[in-house]
């Protein structure tokens, strides 16, 4: 009890400026954790775009066209005519213009596929197995994905596999260009998928996500055998992975060159947009730096200031009790308690505002709206910076007086003069 | 047959006031008896407070020996002199010095915190030695300065120290409060065998007095024991 008296008893007007000193804490904390909190947010919104969005790939497809579709061959159906990826791309010319950027092939076209126990209008994509899964990802469910080796082996998704009554083992086949069914065999299902720059979807059809705007079920091949049952090797569309995303704009630039003369084929990229949100990160990280800084330099200094108006009031009494045997060291540990307090609570109630107060979402200006709305996250490196913060305007207020403490005859502090 | 308590050889010491040394302490050599009650005359100025802070080992002289209870003092660490204040002395001071924040029976109890013993039965019978014992729970701002001195001595007696050191122990007193502290320090001190060394300025304190050590600018002038 009488050591929490020495702690924190007799400051008189300094207490309230004690006090004081841990709102204007609290207050600065509260500022530059939240401003940190929305750094880290976005940090996080920029990994999950350059993680989602990939950047560094560069998309080129043939026209989205309206095509003749088989009749299908079961049922009193017509003909159709539905839109589908032109296929216009010699696949020696995209790998030739993307060179040094890994290039993913695929063919993407509608197909009548029939199984024992009825048919499906489906599509059918022709893919190179183990670069697909760089790019996209896929969850099986039953059986394997495919492999670069496979022949007549097809993997297909869940709703598509319930619609087609098929299972692991059972036998499909589609008709090739030359008019010969192709048995294939299902090598596996699939429950899940995300396939990278899918076609839109055009037709009613089972889907492992029926809302979506994009194709989410179908048949895959490996795109050697596509090749085989479309009857050509042209490509319908194509990713090109760049060796990092600073080099798709030239990637873009030669694509456009090559295919500059085929008024059909299109290149997208992400990489412009990625960029925005770059710089809209950058931007963020400007702004909350400097206000945080700025939060953290003034509100700091100010209580530094208090605190040592506080501590150098507090010499008296360090003197007394020295004189009466404390050591040194002891009132030190003291003084320490004391700024550690006055850290401590600055500190937790700054973060508790910060993290309780603050806002789930954060959305950024107008001018900054590519990053889209971001999640303030606090981090142990907001935790660390608060901390930091909080001991170093506190240190600076008690250094004087530390120093006084461990360098100096403390009489001088006592009320008579040392002579 | 009596003992030297208190040895002093060759003692100097110097200030410096801006870039201006100020000799406080010019060769003082002098030693106390155990038991003794001795006081150090001097005008202010003289050098009173400097001898008796270096004999608390408050301070270090520039050159020369203090001896107290047959332990070299002048080369303490910060820690040992901190032991040393705190079991070999009790020190009175001019303006008390209390903490204000404390009751006066917590203000006793402060010397005995380092030692981690708090005897609030003894602090008691110290207040109640020194006539306050019925406001052991008042604060500093509740008592007069007769009374906060009288609870300062209380307190130098906490830790039963051999020596107790009083710098103008009187100054801040009305004639009547400063007779009977003057006499309830050297009572309590001839009761309990202190030895008891006062800085002062009022040269009637030589009446009660074994020795007197007269300063004046830092040195040594008259020596009565």
């Amino acid at each position: 009890m009488i050591y929490a008296k020495l702690l924190f008893g007799g400051f008189g007007r300094r207490g309230l400026e004690a006090i004081t000193a841990a709102v204007v804490l609290a207050l600065t904390n509260a500022i530059v954790a939240s401003g940190l909190m929305i750094i880290v947010g976005s940090y996080d919104a920029l990994s999950r775009a350059e993680r989602n969005d990939r950047p560094d790939i560069v998309h080129i497809k043939g026209r989205f066209n309206r095509a003749v579709f088989e009749t299908p061959r079961r049922g009193n159906l017509p003909p159709l005519l539905l839109p589908v990826y032109e296929p216009l791309l010699d696949p020696g010319e995209v790998v030739s213009a993307g060179q040094g950027a890994v290039v993913v092939m695929r063919q993407s076209l509608l197909r009548n596929v029939v199984s024992p126990d009825g048919f499906l209008n489906i599509y059918v994509f022709g893919v190179e197995p183990e670069l697909e899964r760089q790019v996209g990802i896929f969850s099986v469910a039953q059986g394997r994905f495919l492999r670069p080796a496979d022949e007549a082996v097809a993997v297909l998704d869940q709703a598509s596999a319930k619609a087609l009554g098929v299972e692991v083992g059972d036998p499909i086949s589609i008709r090739k260009a030359d008019g010969l069914d192709l048995p294939i065999n299902v090598v596996g299902i699939l429950d899940g998928w995300e396939l990278r720059d899918a076609p839109p979807r055009t037709v009613e059809a089972a889907a492992l996500d029926p809302a979506a705007d994009f194709v989410s079920s179908g048949i895959f091949i490996t795109l050697r055998m596509s090749q085989q049952i479309f009857g050509r090797s042209a490509l319908t569309d194509a990713l090109l992975i760049a060796p990092r995303p600073a080099s798709v704009p030239v990637l873009v630039d030669k694509l456009r060159v090559a295919f500059r003369l085929e008024p059909g084929v299109f290149v997208s990229e992400r990489f412009g947009r990625f960029r925005r949100k770059v710089q809209d990160f950058e931007l963020s990280l400007a702004f909350f730096s400097i206000v945080s800084a700025a939060a953290a330099a003034l509100a700091g200094a100010f209580v530094a200031h208090l605190l040592h108006d506080v501590c150098a009031d507090r010499r008296q009494q360090h003197a007394i009790l020295i004189a009466l045997g404390f050591s040194p060291g002891r009132n030190m540990l003291m003084l320490i308690t004391l700024g550690f307090c006055v850290a401590l609570a600055g500190a937790m109630a700054g973060t508790f505002v910060a993290v309780l107060a603050g806002p789930a979402h954060f959305a950024m200006p107008s001018l900054m709206a590519d990053l889209g709305t971001i999640e303030p996250q606090f981090t142990f490196l907001v935790g660390g910076v608060v901390a930091g913060l909080s001991i170093s305007a506190v240190g600076f207020g008690l250094s004087p007086t530390a120093w006084w403490l461990s360098h100096s005859v403390v009489t001088g502090e006592m009320a008579e003069p040392a002579l | 047959m009596t003992t030297k308590f208190a040895l002093l050889r060759s003692v100097c010491k110097t200030y410096r006031r801006g870039s201006k040394p100020v000799e406080a302490l010019r060769d003082i050599s002098l030693s106390v008896t155990t038991g003794e009650f001795v006081v150090v005359l001097g005008p202010s100025g003289s050098g009173k407070t400097t001898l008796l802070n270096l004999i608390a080992a408050l301070d270090r002289p520039d050159a020369g020996e203090i001896i107290i209870a047959s332990e070299d003092i002048t080369g303490l660490s910060l820690r040992a002199a901190a032991r040393y204040r705190n079991q070999c002395i009790g020190i009175v001071f001019q303006s008390y010095n209390l903490l204000p924040q404390l009751t006066a029976m917590e203000n006793v109890l402060v010397p005995m915190l380092p030692r981690g013993r708090l005897d609030r039965r003894y602090a008691l019978e110290l207040l109640e030695h020194v006539g306050l014992g019925d406001r052991a729970r008042h604060r500093p701002a509740e008592l007069s300065g007769g009374e906060q001195q009288r609870v300062a001595i209380a307190r130098a007696f906490a830790n039963d120290p051999p020596l107790i050191i009083a710098d103008e122990p009187t100054g801040n007193l009305d004639d009547h409060n400063a007779r009977r502290v003057m006499e309830l320090l050297r009572r309590s001190c001839r009761e309990r065998g202190k030895t008891l060394l006062m800085a002062t300025h009022d040269r009637q304190a030589r009446q009660w007095a074994d020795g007197v050590f007269e300063l004046q600018t830092g040195r040594l002038t008259s020596v009565q024991t």
